[in-house]
This record gives structure tokens, C-alpha cells and sequence, in this order.
């Protein structure tokens, strides 16, 4: 009954390092930026027993789109994203980049982590700059993108602040900003606003609309707050209780410049789209608990 | 109202502090130290005096003995001897038990490899093997090097790897997300998170290190600091004797002092420390 995406694009029989080549030749033929096919991943907890976590799960996302993965609590939302990442092996099936698979973190992918997760021993902008450092770029050329990106996080002034000086809020600008300095062709966040107040969330939420206008990113989001999936994205993707299933992809029709979310939220489609999902995953609670 | 309840309340409070404020000053560790160095030092004379000096001496005996050594450079030879197999048993213990300790919590099967042996022979009393660290380096200032590194080398090696062991799992997986190779992980990551894990080591190394410094000197060619205290002590010098023994405690304390002070400056991001 769940709406599987469209079967990707390229003929079957080329290799995807063929279909690349294709892709390049003819830019019509628009290949998604990122796939995930067929992913299933289990986890083995101990000699006997195995936990099913992701069930053949089959996602396109096109360039440029902010999607919204959303799931009840556990259904694991952060694993599909971390095996889009590469930090995560699946079980079963496959993850593409540009119609090319990939096994293993690069750059053309940037992880925002749930937790700021920046380094207590390094500078606002040493630690904007990791992501450069680690492919040893030139220092100069750290600094420098370090510096605009932080920037376009809206952290003048902040450069030389170790993170225990920094706020929960003014971290997790940091946290993207070294997602953003390495200039991935998609950005994947892991419910990057989780943690934070309602009023720094929503701060946050219009800041990183007003990124996604700036740089165009592909952005991939998880959270479990419906509010913000519908505010920010295109599309939301509703996963089923554990082992996630794709329940349904919900298009968002909310015009884009997005007004500020308290705004936003008024449209009557925002309070219709939220119930629909709301309903969706209430359903999955019900199921869970029968 | 509100200014007649205040007034009375400070009252209440001047009163009732009045005599606190009387012995404020004793607060601050400085007097209590104080006092207690002075009183320490007057028991220790007024008895030691009174006791056969061959079996106990007393702080003006002491003194008067430490000024006779420094002058005739006795006591500074010793020094600068003992702060030979020091400085390089010490400092070989540092080179090889950080890298070795880096590796062992990092690599699995480097652990599994060597862990037996470093946890057997830190449990074990190092002095035991005096005798065959003799037999191998003499009884020249090399045994004195090895004994010194021996000693200080576990609790640096071991604090080190537990210092590996314990690094945040979120900062390992942020060095994976954006691809950190090997030694970068090692260098930018690992090495930091334990940092303040090697420094306690080091600081634990530097008694150790000393002990171990004494003992050489003791067992094999009798020189340096623990050499007085053998040769004192053997012609009833007693006086002579506390003398190195009061300059081990005040290096002792210095060392670890100057230890702990690298350790807070290294690692200043520690304060208040928010992940």
C-alpha cells in the first residue's frame, strides 16, 4: 500500500559507473543525488536473537530538496541516515551517489550529529575547519572557508570561543557550519535541533531555510518533531514502527519562501499535512501496542 | 519596614559572626600550614634533642649538616648524579610508555598481544629483579636508568591506554564522518581525549620514577642521593642521613607540582567541560 518511489532512472543493464558517464554525457537524463535501494539493515544483539531495524527500504532524493524522514521513536531513523552517510553498512541493498554506489563516508555527504559532538579542545573555527583538516587542505584555505561558513551560521565574533563558552544553540551553528565547510552535495541531519529550546529551535529551523536558499543543498533530515518536518521540507517520508518501512512520502505544498514557522504553521495545509501524518504514525502506535 | 528587618537581620548575622571573624584567618590554608610546619618542627627538635643522635636527629642538627654538604659541594654532586638516571629514565618511560600505550588502546590485537605482560609486571615487585638488572647493565649508571624507566614506565603506559580506552565514542564516529585517516584520528582526536588520562600518568610516574631512583642507588653502585643515606646511615651519621631524605620529599613534591601545572595548562579546554 506504501508509495515506492519511481524505479531509478538509469537503464538496468549499465553498470553505475556506465550510467555516470551517461548521466554526464546527457544532463536531461536527471539522475538523483542521492538513492537508497532496497535497504534493509539487522543488527545482531547477541548469538541468538537479531533485531530488524530497517525493512527494504527504497528512497530517491533530488537535488537540491530538503526531505523529512519521520518515524516514532527507535524505528531507526538515525540508522537509515547513518547507512546514507556510509557510517552504517546495510544488510542488504545498496546506497548511490550520483547514480554510483558508495560504501563508505566521503565528502560529497556531510553529517550533522544529534549531539553538537564538536571537539572541547579546538576553537570555533578549528572546529569548523576539522572537515578541511582531515582532507589537508591547505591552512590558509581552512581558515578561510571555516571563516565563511561560520559566518553564514551567524557566528561573527565567535571564531576564537571554545565550545564550553559557546550556548546549545550557537554549538550546534558550529556543528553545521563544519558540515557546510566541506561543501557535500548533500547535508544529512540527525534531529540536529533535538536538543535545544523551543525558541533556538525555531531560530534554527528559518536559519537553515534561509542556508538551503543560499547554497542549494540536498538536505536529508531526521526528527521526530512533525512541526518542523512539515515546516522545512519538500517532502516528508513517513517510516513505519520497527523494522521501518517506508509508510508513505507526503509532498509538501507549502510554497517556498517559507514565512517564519510560527506564520508558516497557520496555513491551513500545514495544520492539514501535519494531522495526515500525525494520524499515520498514530496508527503505528496502535499497532505497536495491540 | 523592609530596612528595620534588615538591619535587625545583619545584626543578627554581625553577632553571630563576630567571633567567626575572630579566627577568619585560619581559614586560609596558608595559617593552618603554617602552624602546623612550625609546631611540627619545635616537637621534633625539643625530643629529637633529647634522644642518643645515633637513633634519631632533630631539624637544627639537620641544618647544620645541609649547610656543611652544600658547601663542600657534596650534596650537589649527589644531585646532579641522581638527577642523571632521573631525567633519563624518566624520560625514557615517557617516550616509549605514551606511543606504546597509543598503540596498545587503539589496536586491538597490539593489546591483546602485550596487555598480560604489562599488567603482570606492574603488579610485581619491581625491585626483585635488581639482581638480574645488574647481571644484564652492571652496576654502573645504566642500571640505574633502567630501574628508574621500569618503575615510571607502568603507570604511564597503563593510564595512557586507559586514557585510549575511554575516549568518547562521538568524537571517534565525527573523525569517521569526515573521513580522518589513521594517524589523524591518533593525532587530532585520540590523543587529545586522553590526554588528561597520560598527564595523571606522568604525574603517578614521578613518585614511582624517585622510589625507583633510591632503590638503584641503594642496590647497585651506592651513588647520588641514596648513596648519602647508605654510607651516612652505615657510620651512625644519622643527622647526615635525613638530609638527601628531606631533599627526595621536597623533589617529590616539586616534580608532581610541576607536573600537575603542565597538566592544567594543557589541558585548559577541561574547564567546566561540556560535550
Amino acid at each position: 500500500m506504501h508509495a515506492e518511489p519511481a524505479e531509478p532512472q538509469h537503464p538496468a543493464h549499465l553498470t553505475p559507473r556506465q550510467s555516470e558517464r551517461q548521466r554526464r554525457a546527457s544532463p536531461a537524463a536527471e539522475v538523483p543525488v542521492l538513492e537508497l535501494r532496497r535497504v534493509s539493515k539487522v543488527f545482531q544483539v547477541n548469538s541468538k536473537t537479531v533485531m530488524e531495524i530497517l525493512d527494504n527500504i527504497t528512497l530517491t532524493f533530488e537535488r537540491g530538496r530538503i526531505v523529512a524522514l519521520v518515524g516514532r521513536s527507535g524505528c531507526g531513523k538515525t540508522t537509515l541516515l547513518r547507512i546514507a552517510h556510509g557510517l552504517v553498512h546495510p544488510t542488504h541493498g545498496s546506497v548511490l551517489v550520483d547514480g554510483v554506489t558508495v560504501t563508505k563516508p566521503d565528502h560529497r555527504r556531510g553529517l550533522i550529529f544529534q549531539q553538537p559532538n564538536l571537539l572541547p579542545w579546538r576553537t570555533a573555527l578549528e572546529n569548523a575547519a576539522f572537515g578541511l583538516r582531515m582532507r589537508h587542505a591547505p591552512r590558509p584555505v581552512q581558515r578561510q572557508i571555516a571563516l565563511e561558513n561560520l559566518q553564514l551560521v551567524g557566528l561573527v565574533g565567535f571564531e576564537h570561543h571554545y565550545p564550553y563558552q559557546l550556548s546549545g544553540g550557537m554549538q550546534q551553528r558550529v556543528g553545521i557550519a563544519r558540515a557546510l565547510a566541506i561543501d557535500p552535495e548533500i547535508l544529512l541531519m540527525d534531529e540536529p535541533f533535538g536538543g535545544l529550546d523551543a525558541q533556538t529551535k525555531e531560530q534554527l529551523q528559518e536559519e537553515l531555510l534561509r542556508i538551503h536558499g543560499k547554497t542549494g543543498k540536498t538536505i536529508v533530515f531526521v526528527t521526530h518533531d512533525l512541526d518542523e518536518a512539515v515546516y522545512l521540507s519538500d517532502r516528508v517520508v513517513v517510516l513505519s514502527s520497527r523494522p521501518a518501512r517506508v509508510l508513505e512520502t507526503v509532498p509538501i505544498t507549502i510554497p517556498r519562501p517559507r514565512e517564519e514557522p510560527a506564520i508558516a504553521k497557520r496555513r491551513p495545509e500545514f495544520g492539514d499535512i501535519r494531522y495526515h501524518i500525525w494520524t499515520q504514525l498514530k496508527a503505528q502506535a496502535a499497532l505497536a501496542t495491540s | 519596614m523592609p530596612d528595620a528587618v534588615s538591619t535587625s537581620l545583619a545584626q543578627a548575622v554581625d553577632t553571630g559572626s563576630r567571633r567567626r571573624r575572630l579566627f577568619e584567618w585560619s581559614r586560609h590554608p596558608l595559617a593552618a600550614r603554617g602552624i602546623s610546619i612550625i609546631l611540627g618542627l619545635t616537637i621534633w627538635e625539643v625530643a629529637g634533642s633529647k634522644i642518643n643522635p645515633i637513633f634519631m636527629s632533630y631539624p637544627s642538627a639537620i641544618g647544620r649538616a645541609a649547610v656543611e654538604m652544600i658547601a663542600d659541594g657534596e650534596l650537589g654532586r649527589a644531585l646532579l648524579l641522581s638527577g642523571q638516571s632521573f631525567v633519563a629514565g624518566y624520560g625514557l618511560a615517557m617516550v616509549i610508555g605514551i606511543p606504546l600505550g597509543l598503540v596498545m588502546g587503539r589496536y586491538q590485537p597490539v593489546e591483546h598481544l602485550i596487555d598480560l605482560y604489562v599488567y603482570a609486571l606492574y603488579a610485581s615487585p619491581t625491585v626483585a629483579f635488581i639482581p638480574l638488572v645488574i647481571l644484564w647493565f652492571g652496576l654502573g649508571l645504566k642500571a640505574k636508568i633502567f630501574v628508574v624507566f621500569i618503575m615510571a614506565l607502568f603507570p604511564i603506559l597503563i593510564n595512557t591506554h586507559v586514557g585510549v580506552k575511554n575516549v568518547n565514542q562521538e568524537w571517534i564516529e565525527l573523525g569517521q564522518a569526515f573521513c580522518a585517516n589513521g594517524r589523524d584520528m591518533m593525532t587530532e582526536i585520540v590523543w587529545y581525549a586522553a590526554l588528561p588520562f597520560v598527564m595523571a600518568g606522568l604525574r603517578l610516574a614521578v613518585g614511582r620514577a624517585i622510589v625507583g631512583m633510591v632503590v638503584a642507588e641503594f642496590f647497585t653502585a651506592i651513588t647520588g642521593l641514596g648513596g648519602i643515606i647508605v654510607t651516612a646511615g652505615n657510620s651512625f651519621q644519622t643527622a647526615r642521613m635525613f638530609v638527601p631524605i628531606l631533599v627526595l620529599m621536597v623533589l617529590g613534591v616539586c616534580l608532581t607540582q610541576l607536573v600537575a601545572l603542565a597538566e592544567r595548562r594543557m589541558v585548559k579546554w577541561r574547564t567546566g567541560t561540556r560535550t
